[in-house]
């Protein structure tokens, strides 16, 4: 499960860079619509200890998905060790608000926004 | 089905190629075997009229030839005979055959060089001439004595003429067998040439056969493939047919549902319009809260977003909260409801509290949001307005009132009587509300002072990402600009001087999302 992608977003987890890049429009409906985003996610998270979600190219990311996004980030917070970056992109409305949100959660993280 | 009308021409033009190229078949054949014939005909009679007129050359030579050769050997009997003979009447006889035999040689002479006689022939014919004129010298010497009865030297003579003759005999011999070896090879020529002609009849039958056939096979052909066309088209428009039928059901029920979602999203607008617009504070409610003057404002985008706003009066002051939910229609409107009533509810309990209210909003809506499947959240900010009563402070330090605040939400606009303008960030203040299960640790409270004449302007990003049809934003640098500008105005008119600024920005743009405003200012 390394590529999920639909007419409008793309989600593909490179192992050998250690990074999960996000594009497109996000607009699933509910938690169960993400549940194999957080499936990609979680096992990128069981392959590595240090892993990059680059959302430069992710132009919009609903409710549910800030939701996923921040249910990620507690349960990296709790992995011993683990180290975790967020690229994001200033000219991308919601970003900067809800990175900055998911950093709080998670002090640690490693926020760019470029 | 423009793919079936393509076929149709595509169709007609076959059938047009192909009368073309039966019709041209036809004619070619027809040329063809034409041609042929007039060849065959043609050689056919120059080949007869060559074999005939060889033959009949040959014949008269061979004739005229067998008559020489006749008249010769007739002269030489009469001539035996005239020697044998002593009757003078016989004499007289044989004389005047002999002489006969004489015209009958010359006319077959000239017979034979009317014919048409080849080099060597009339060479022959001219030596010939000189050897029978000596032959005749002698023969006219025999036949003298033979009249004159003196037939001294007759058999000496007659010995010479007939060696002559037997000479002249044999050549003559020779040039009939010659004639006839030349009429061989002529009727062989003839033969040949008959020959050749028939073998291109032949040629040109086969030729005009095959053309024949290929020009069935490609009439067969185009048949077959307009068979294979009009199979292929009938078969198209019988999927045509079925895919339109499937289409047209497909359309029909998508035009129902569409009928029914429209209905019912037309109902679920209606009902959001109506939970988001009975539950905000009454023009009342706000008038009577003391101490603070208060101007609020709400226009739901076309597509109804989740704004809240509260104005909730108590003994010594109000509870002012302001939100927003994430995303549009009745779910939204269904967290926002939600919200206001966690809100009033604890605001009946200690309405100062303003952090503990916000932790147990954020408890309750999440664990609301995952029941109902949505993971709405709300950015949310709650400032507890309070007058000081105490003498001391109030004379100290002219503060009259203060506002306790909490909540992640937009930038809090304040502008002091004497015009200066602070801005306070409310990011650390919180965190959007119902996002994660706990969230206690991020909720922070925060005191303004307030003093007489001092404005305050709560705001949701309906206001500041309100977009032109050039995409481009009104902002919060305009906001900035006409509240610190109009401060010593009325919270009614700060509003309104507002709105009217949005709207104008906005231009005929659709509303993408609500607008709600709220301007306090101490008296």
């Amino acid at each position: 499960m390394n590529l999920i992608e639909d007419e409008n977003y793309k989600v593909s987890y490179q192992q050998e860079d250690a990074l999960v890049v996000f594009s497109g429009t996000l607009r699933l409906g509910g938690m169960s619509e993400y549940a194999p985003i957080v499936e990609c996610l979680q096992k990128a998270v069981s392959e590595t200890g240090s892993l990059t979600l680059n959302l430069k190219d992710l132009d919009f990311l609903n409710s549910s998905g800030i939701a996923m996004l921040s249910k990620f980030v507690i349960s990296a917070r709790n992995k011993e060790d683990f180290e975790l970056s967020i690229l994001g992109s200033n000219e991308t409305p919601w970003q900067e608000k809800s990175l900055k949100n998911l950093q709080r959660l998670m002090p640690s993280l490693t926020l760019r926004l470029e | 089905m423009p793919e079936i009308n393509t076929t149709r021409i595509k169709n007609n033009r076959i059938v047009k190629q192909q009368i073309i190229l039966v019709i041209s078949g036809f004619f070619l054949a027809f040329f063809i075997l034409g041609i042929a014939g007039n060849i065959v005909l043609s050689n056919q009679e120059e080949s007869y009229t060559k074999m005939d007129y060889i033959v009949n050359q040959s014949n008269a030579k061979t004739i005229a030839m067998t008559k020489l050769s006749e008249s010769i050997r007739d002269r030489m009997l009469i001539v035996y005979d005239m020697v044998n003979t002593d009757d003078v009447f016989e004499l007289d006889e044989m004389n005047m055959q002999f002489s006969s035999k004489a015209t009958d040689f010359l006319l077959a002479r000239e017979e034979l060089m009317s014919l048409e006689l080849t080099q060597s022939q009339i060479n022959d014919l001219v030596d010939q001439r000189k050897l029978l004129k000596n032959a005749q010298i002698a023969f006219a010497k025999v036949v003298n004595n033979a009249i004159n009865q003196t037939g001294i030297n007759d058999v000496e003579l007659i010995n010479e003429a007939r060696l002559i003759n037997a000479d002249v005999l044999d050549r003559l011999n020779d040039m009939r067998k010659a004639q006839a070896e030349l009429s061989r090879k002529s009727l062989a020529l003839a033969h040949a040439s008959y020959e050749s002609t028939r073998q291109q009849m032949f040629f040109l039958g086969v030729a005009g056969f095959i053309v024949s056939l290929l020009i069935v096979y490609f009439v067969i052909r185009q048949i077959r493939g307009q068979g294979l066309v009009l199979s292929d088209l009938m078969q198209q428009l019988e999927q045509a047919n079925t895919s339109l039928e499937t289409k047209v059901e497909k359309r029909t029920k998508q035009l129902l549902h569409t009928r029914e979602e429209n209905l019912r999203m037309g109902a679920e607008l209606n009902i959001s319009r109506k939970i988001q617009h009975v539950i905000l504070p009454t023009k009342d409610e706000i008038d009577s809260v003391s101490g603070l003057k208060i101007a609020a404002f709400m226009e739901p985008a076309d597509e109804i977003g989740g704004d809240y706003y509260e104005v909730l009066k108590h003994d010594n002051g109000a509870l002012i909260g302001i939100g927003d939910v994430t995303g549009h229609g009745l779910e939204s409107g269904i967290v926002m409801l939600m919200t206001q009533s966690i809100i009033r509810a604890q605001s009946n309990i200690d309405s100062k509290n303003v952090v503990g209210m916000l932790q147990v909003a954020n408890k309750t809506i999440h664990d609301n949001v995952v029941r109902m499947n949505c993971e709405k959240n709300l950015t949310l900010m709650l400032l507890d307005y309070q007058k000081i009563n105490d003498e001391s402070i109030l004379n100290d330090q002219q503060k009259i009132a203060e506002l306790n605040v909490s909540g992640q939400h937009e930038s809090i606009i304040i502008v002091r009587q004497d015009g200066d303008l602070e801005e306070i960030d409310t990011d650390e203040l919180g965190f959007p509300v119902g996002l994660i299960d706990d969230a206690n640790e991020f909720y922070k409270q925060h005191k303004i002072n307030l003093f007489k004449g001092d404005t305050v302007v709560l705001y949701t990003d309906g206001i500041t990402e309100a977009a032109n049809s050039d995409h481009e934003l009104y902002g919060i640098e305009r906001l900035r600009r006409v509240v610190k500008d109009n401060h010593r105005k009325t919270p009614e008119d700060i509003k309104s001087l507002v709105i009217e600024q949005v709207k104008k920005h906005i231009g005929k743009q659709k509303v993408f999302d609500d607008l709600t405003l709220l301007v306090l200012q101490q008296n």
